[in-house]
């Protein structure tokens, strides 16, 4: 008897991970679809929620440079989308005088007016004043654009970011929706006035407006033949110097056949109008996203039981129920790490992908981020996950290791 | 038969199991007052196929608790102690080669055979590594082999050094040789004899093969779930195996 090995073994380490790579390369259908099944699942969560995050913080930032909107009474939506989206919709004007009225009011730090109706190409042409452009800028001081100047003078224009046109280029402006957007079909009529001059470019703004010409609203005026100083405006951009100041404001221009909006309030019930429907897909996609995780369980449960004969085998061999429960865990959780991990990064390229197609749509910067709770989607798959390891662990020590030989 | 050297002995064993093809019934599977077996002792159990061999060896290996009776190695009982006690009194003391070798078809022969102590250790010390490497070159494979390019004959050697590789002082073995041809089963039986003779462990192998049989220097034999000396020249195994009892 040369050495007989009886003495009890202290506790020490163990080595699980060759009966790991052994039944991923065994199983590996199995188990890859099974990780694909995790993937898919966060993917969605991921997407969804990171998207619609980006997508209210962008219109919302959109809506920054009009604190307060005063036009013609009509409806409001039609005030906001035109000014903050440059939407073209149907606006009745208001007499210039308000323009001045408005800005002899006590509490208006600045009052801008818009015109829009012109196009050079898809471009919306809009008449307004130098506050605005600074505004848009996001610069204080007008001689401090990164490229060019402010106009001075009718018929020098300062474009957006996405109108391609260099500084000193001349454009031709059309009256009327561009034929691309007309449902009517019937095609722009050109002005016989002399052309814009571009003399300044925006920063990137990030919204609708980079696709914007801007001119002084006198341009347009002597355009369509209007007196200087009198023209009338469609809408005018108010910078109150207080937030009492603002709600006075829109109290008093209220009632005086005109109405007096904030974009950001407009924005929020529009928001919250989508946020019902967002609810309602966040539900539906709640349902979608417990019957995946169930199916992950069950999933991850037939692929464990389907590698019971491993699991025997090791205990003919003496393995601990620590040493299988740390073989099943590691197995799960190799599958759950893969899955959530392509789930993850899936998700992200899709709510990229979705934002890059939602943006372009609404001429809007739509940038995705993760925050906390659109991984939250992984706390159910992991414990779907690991409750699936313990059912399975459970029923192999269930059964008699011997009658689960006889029948192997 | 009581030894005083007696390194594995069993004491009233009796296991019964349900009919498999009348639930009312009760099969008496096994019934042994006593057995004693020394240490290094080679023995064959015999006996026809369904009577209770392959639940005798479970009894012994601590893989399946006996409806009475106690399995007691070197003064321990098998079944008084926890499950997991049991697990870990299996992985020190028992190696086990069943008909089916039992490989893990994506390792390799040389990795196959380090299972066991990985059980146990997260290191293979290099001595054990360059030792299980000796063994599959002596049984003739290739340690880089994976495991399902090996023939039957070859995984089933394989199995076998996987069974003694931490020298366990009992190996037990369910019909090795069964799914074997004639000249792997030789080379099976005789790798068993060799390995055990070794370093000294107690060789207990359930037969058909009486190749195998002859080669033991015990032989029993359980016949209506009794176990008994057998009779060498017995040949004749025509007779049912069921005994069916209503308790």
């Amino acid at each position: 008897m040369r050495q007989l090995l009886t003495q009890p073994l202290g506790p020490s380490l163990v080595n699980p991970f060759p009966i790991l790579k052994n039944e991923w390369r065994d199983a590996r259908l199995g188990y890859g679809l099974s990780a694909l099944l995790v993937a898919v699942t966060v993917s969605l969560g991921v997407a969804i929620g990171a998207q619609e995050r980006a997508l209210r913080r962008a219109s919302a930032r959109a809506a920054d440079p009009f604190p307060l909107v005063v036009g013609a009474a009509a409806g409001a939506l039609p005030l906001v989308l035109a000014t903050v989206y440059l939407h073209p919709e149907q606006l009745a004007v208001v007499p210039g005088k308000m323009l001045e009225t408005l800005r002899q009011e006590p509490g208006v730090m600045a009052a801008s007016p818009l015109l829009f109706g012109d196009y050079v190409g898809s471009h919306p042409v809009v008449g307004t004043d130098a506050t605005l452009m600074i505004a848009l800028a996001g610069e204080r001081r007008p001689d401090n654009l990164p490229r060019g100047r402010i106009p001075a003078r009718a018929g020098e224009a300062l474009v957006g970011t996405g109108v391609m046109e260099p500084i000193g280029a001349l454009l031709v402006s059309m009256h009327g929706v561009p034929a691309e957007r007309s449902e009517a079909g019937e095609g722009p009529a050109p002005h016989d006035a002399t052309p814009y001059r571009v003399v300044g470019r925006l920063p990137r703004t990030g919204t609708p407006w980079d696709q914007a010409i801007l001119v002084t609203v006198d341009t347009l005026w002597s355009i369509h033949g209007m007196e200087a100083d009198a023209g009338p405006v469609q809408a005018i951009v108010v910078q109150p110097r207080s937030v009492a100041d603002a709600y006075r404001l829109r109290a008093k221009f209220q009632p005086q056949g005109t109405i007096a909006v904030f974009p950001a309030e407009v924005l929020v019930e529009l928001y919250q109008l989508l946020g019902d429907i967002g609810a309602l897909v966040r539900v539906l996609s709640a349902c979608y996203q417990m019957l995946a995780i169930a199916g992950v369980a069950l999933a991850l449960a037939a692929l464990l039981n389907s590698r019971q004969r491993q699991f025997v085998l090791l205990r003919t061999m003496g393995a601990t129920r620590s040493y299988l429960v740390l073989v099943a865990g590691l197995e799960v959780g190799s599958v759950l790490m893969l899955g959530m991990g392509t789930g993850c990064l899936l998700g992200w390229v899709g709510a990229q992908a979705l934002a890059a197609v939602l943006g372009n749509r609404l001429g809007l910067d739509v940038m995705p981020s993760l925050a906390a709770e659109d991984v939250l989607v992984l706390v159910p798959v992991a414990i779907a996950g690991l409750a699936a390891a313990g059912a399975a662990m459970t029923a192999t020590y269930r059964r008699s290791l011997g009658v689960q030989l006889k029948s192997g | 038969m009581h030894s005083a050297r007696a390194a594995l002995a069993l004491r009233n064993v009796v296991n019964y199991n349900q009919s498999a093809w009348d639930s009312q019934a009760i099969l008496r599977v096994l019934d042994i007052p006593a057995l004693d077996l020394a240490q290094g002792a080679h023995v064959a159990v015999t006996g026809p196929s369904g009577c209770g061999k392959t639940t005798f060896l479970h009894v012994l290996a601590g893989l399946e608790r006996p409806t009475s009776g106690d399995v007691i190695w070197l003064s321990q009982s098998l079944y008084e102690m926890s499950e997991s006690a049991r697990d870990r009194w299996r992985a020190r003391n028992v190696g086990i080669v069943f008909q089916e070798p039992g490989l893990f078809h994506e390792l390799t022969a040389l990795e196959n055979v380090l299972v066991p102590t990985w059980l146990q250790n997260l290191w293979v010390e290099a001595r054990l590594k360059h030792h299980a490497r000796h063994l599959l070159l002596r049984v003739g494979v290739r340690p880089e082999a994976m495991g399902f390019a090996l023939s039957r004959g070859e995984a089933q050697r394989v199995g076998l050094v996987r069974a003694v590789i931490r020298q366990p002082p009992i190996l037990l073995a369910d019909e090795p040789t069964a799914s074997l041809d004639a000249a792997n089963g030789f080379a099976v039986r005789d790798l068993l004899l060799e390995l055990t003779r070794e370093y000294g462990a107690t060789l207990i192998v359930t037969t058909h093969d009486e190749n195998v049989a002859a080669a033991m220097a015990q032989r029993y034999e359980i016949r209506d779930a009794r176990l008994d000396a057998a009779i060498v020249d017995a040949t004749a195994r025509s007779e049912p195996c069921e005994s069916v009892s209503h308790p």
